[in-house]
C-alpha cells in the first residue's frame, strides 16, 4: 500500500493517525468513542442523525438525543478536525485516502488467507492469516453490546476461527518448524468452540505429521466424548474417516 | 504511542515507532520462522501491529 493519508484502529483503543498525527487519543472516551467507531464502520455511508441515535441507544432513544449526539460529534470534531468530520449536512467521516482501517483489512485479510489455502500458496496464507488474527483477536468496544457492535464482534470471532484454521493448514503445507503452530491452532480452536469438529481435526492432522499418531487418537476421543456428553451425537463423517485412517496407519 | 505484535507463537515485539517494529518483526521472524524469511512486508507488518 505504501505511505498511508490516515491509518485507524477500531479493534483495542480507538487509534486515528492522520497525516502522520495521532488525533484519536483527543476524542473522549465513552459514547464519543463508540459514535467515532460506528462513523469509522460506516464511512462510505451517509448518515442521519436518527441512525446515530438508533446506533447510539438502540431502542431507548432519550428525548435529548439529538443534542448529546451534536455535543459528542462536536467534541469528536475538536480531535480529528473539520476536515475529517464535517459540520454540516449528513455526518460522514472523511478519512484521507488511502486509508488503512484495521477491520477492513482483517476482513481483507481473512479472505485472502482463505484463497491461498485453496490455492495451496501456504506463506502468502501464513502472512494473511496473521493479519487476520492480530487484528480480530484486539476485539471491539469491550463492555458496549450495542446490537450493531455484537454483529462486529461475532464478525471478528469468525475471523479470528478461520484465521487459526488458515495457520494450521499453513502449517501442515510448511512443515517444519511451523507444524507448532499447527498445534497451537488446533488447540485455539477446540478452546474457543469446543463442539467445533475442525478444530479437532486440525489437531489429529497436526500431530500425525509430527509422529504422534496416538496423540491424535486422543484428540478424537476428546471430541467423541465431548459430543456424546453435550449433544448425545457421534462425531460426523468426516471426523470418523480421519480416525479411521489414524488408526488404520498405527496398525499397519 | 508504541506498536505491539503479538506473534501466534507466543512472543511480543514492542517498538516506539513504524521503523522499529518493522524492524523487529523481522528480527523475529529470521530467529524463529526461518521457513517464512522474506515473506512479510513492512505494510503487513503494520497491518497486524496494534497502536498502543
Amino acid at each position: 500500500m505504501g505511505p498511508v493519508g490516515s491509518r485507524v484502529q477500531v479493534c483495542g483503543a480507538l487509534r486515528m493517525l492522520v497525516d502522520g498525527n495521532e488525533v484519536g487519543s483527543g476524542i473522549p472516551v465513552g459514547q464519543a468513542r463508540t459514535l467515532v467507531t460506528y462513523l469509522v464502520l460506516n464511512r462510505r455511508r451517509h448518515l442521519d442523525r436518527s441512525g446515530l441515535a438508533q446506533a447510539l441507544w438502540s431502542e431507548d432513544i432519550p428525548a435529548s438525543a439529538d443534542r448529546t449526539i451534536a455535543a459528542l460529534l462536536s467534541r469528536a470534531r475538536a480531535a480529528v478536525g473539520n476536515e475529517v468530520l464535517p459540520a454540516r449536512g449528513d455526518v460522514l467521516i472523511r478519512l484521507p485516502e488511502p486509508a488503512a482501517v484495521d477491520i477492513e483489512t482483517a476482513r481483507e485479510a481473512s479472505h485472502r488467507a482463505d484463497a491461498a489455502i485453496a490455492a495451496q500458496q501456504w506463506t502468502t496464507a501464513w502472512t494473511a492469516a496473521r493479519i487476520a488474527l492480530n487484528v480480530a483477536t484486539r476485539g471491539i468496544l469491550p463492555g458496549i453490546d450495542l446490537p450493531w457492535v455484537v454483529t462486529e464482534r461475532d464478525a471478528l470471532h469468525d475471523i479470528r476461527m478461520r484465521a487459526w484454521e488458515a495457520i494450521g493448514e499453513a502449517s501442515l503445507g510448511l512443515g517444519g518448524a511451523e507444524l507448532v503452530s499447527g498445534r497451537r491452532a488446533g488447540r485455539e480452536m477446540i478452546a474457543a468452540e469446543p463442539l467445533r469438529e475442525s478444530g479437532y481435526r486440525l489437531a489429529m492432522r497436526v500431530a500425525v505429521a509430527q509422529g504422534n499418531p496416538a496423540e491424535a487418537l486422543k484428540v478424537y476421543e476428546n471430541l467423541r466424548s465431548r459430543l456424546a456428553e453435550d449433544l448425545g451425537v457421534d462425531p460426523g463423517q468426516e471426523s470418523r474417516d480421519l480416525f479411521t485412517s489414524v488408526l488404520a496407519s498405527t496398525s499397519a | 504511542m508504541g506498536w505491539i505484535v503479538n506473534c501466534e507463537c507466543g512472543e511480543t515485539v514492542r517498538a516506539d515507532d513504524e521503523d522499529g517494529v518493522v524492524s523487529g518483526v523481522g528480527q523475529h521472524v529470521e530467529a524463529k520462522h526461518p521457513d517464512l524469511i522474506g515473506t512479510l512486508s513492512r505494510d503487513d507488518v503494520l497491518a497486524m501491529a496494534e497502536q498502543d
